[in-house]
């Protein structure tokens, strides 16, 4: 239980205050203000030892729902969504830190781009990604296209988090970029993370 | 969402490194939100604490029987409105209730919940301090009626800062559920305010207890 990290946990501590509360209060019109105060001392003290004797429990029971577990999205791929401008070594080492045995690679170009350097692209980076360890399934998809992109990779199966990457803050496709890890932050209930790459 | 952490790679090439500030260490325990809370809170418990300790230090040192004192010019003591005060329990316990309402509704991606708890929520932190001032105006005393008065003032003065703070904290996350901010998974602008109305529904309980009870 931490009441400070978990809201349900805080509405739990209020209520065993009012509980509290009421024995203090009890204790204080019974008797006096001394009573009350040997009341709050001896709840204090109660709660001290509770407190000690649940640490030194052995922890047996498991979650129920693995999806509530910390780190159990690991072994899931992460889907990753980059322009095909920076797909290299650099974003390769990148995905391959991220943990993941697998993933699923957007790679993003414009209208004009979408065909035979887009697939050379995704080609490249598949060869990259399973040189460093990671299976890799690549598509490239238009950049007006991405959000709908994501979406249907969403769909097609469970990812681990989104992985976007972006041109550095100085480079003129940034805003644009910018803005499109926020609508795909918005589109999906997914993790979403971002990162920087400058141009190759 | 703008909850996105934009971080660079590590792994551009070498001309890159050194023309960005380092990033940002933090335990990979706790998270940098949840660390701001933890700190937040302890220093409001701190802060409660000094003003408890000026309470229980004024009333130890004055003599039962003028505690309350006396009205001037009479053998009768203040009277404190614990009824008046019960009915503001029962409204800050409530509102906890629906607040956890609507964290619970926004779990489950049920948005109406949400809204409405939040709505309510509001609206029963606006009534409790709409009675306080009530309260305040009726009461009878003043701080500056002897160290009873100033404590009194003080704690529920205090307390009352809170809830003023909490509410607008439950405005913003109100208007923002509107807006379609929060999913079952993101909901950190909604918890935090959530676990701060419920620790200062906690100091209310002491201070009832303490100032209007015993």
């Amino acid at each position: 239980m931490n009441p400070l990290s978990n809201e349900g946990d805080a509405f739990r501590l209020l209520l065993i205050v009012i509980v509290a509360a009421a024995g203090v209060a009890a204790a204080g019109v019974l008797g006096d203000g001394w009573t009350a105060l040997a009341v709050v001392l001896s709840l204090a003290a109660g709660t001290v030892l509770g407190s000690w004797l649940a640490r030194q429990r052995p922890e047996t029971e498991e979650s129920a729902d693995p999806a509530e577990m910390p780190g159990a999205v690991v072994g899931l791929p992460v889907l990753v969504v980059a322009p095909a401008e920076l797909a290299g070594p650099a974003l390769a080492r990148e995905v391959a830190d991220e943990g993941a045995g697998s993933a699923r690679v957007v790679l993003l170009a414009a209208e004009q781009e979408h065909g035979e350097a887009a697939s050379r692209a995704a080609a490249e980076l598949r060869a990259l990604l399973e040189e460093l360890g990671v299976a890799a399934q690549v598509i490239s998809a238009r950049l007006d296209d991405a959000v709908e992109a994501v979406r249907a990779e969403l769909r097609d199966g469970i990812s681990s988090h989104v992985f976007v990457a972006t041109h550095r803050r100085e480079h003129p496709a940034f805003e644009a970029e910018e803005r499109l890890v926020h609508a795909i932050d918005g589109a999906s209930e997914t993790p979403v993370v971002a990162v920087a790459f400058a141009a190759p | 969402m703008t909850s996105v952490a934009h971080t660079e790679s590590d792994h551009d090439h070498g001309h890159n490194h050194g023309e960005h500030p380092p990033e940002q260490y933090y335990s990979s325990k706790v998270e940098p939100p949840i660390l701001g809370i933890y700190l937040f809170l302890a220093s409001e418990a701190m802060l409660f604490g000094s003003f408890f300790a000026a309470y229980f230090f004024a009333r130890v040192a004055v003599p039962h029987e003028f505690w309350p004192p006396l009205r001037p010019g009479t053998d009768v003591q203040f009277e404190l409105p614990v009824f008046l005060a019960l009915i503001n329990t029962i409204i800050l316990v409530t509102s906890s209730v629906t607040i956890h309402w609507a964290v619970t509704s926004c779990k489950k991606n049920y948005r109406a919940g949400l809204i409405a708890g939040l709505t309510l929520t509001a609206l029963l932190g606006l009534a409790f301090l709409l009675i306080q001032i009530r309260e305040y105006m009726q009461i009878g005393f003043s701080p500056r009626d002897e160290a009873f008065g100033s404590t009194f003032y003080a704690l529920t003065g205090l307390h009352g800062a809170h809830v003023f703070m909490g509410l607008s904290f439950l405005m913003f996350a109100l208007w923002r559920s509107m807006k379609g901010h929060y999913t079952p998974k993101h909901h950190l602008g909604l918890e935090l305010p959530a676990i701060y109305w419920h620790f200062v529904d906690v100091m209310w309980i002491v201070v009832y207890v303490t100032v209007y009870v015993i």
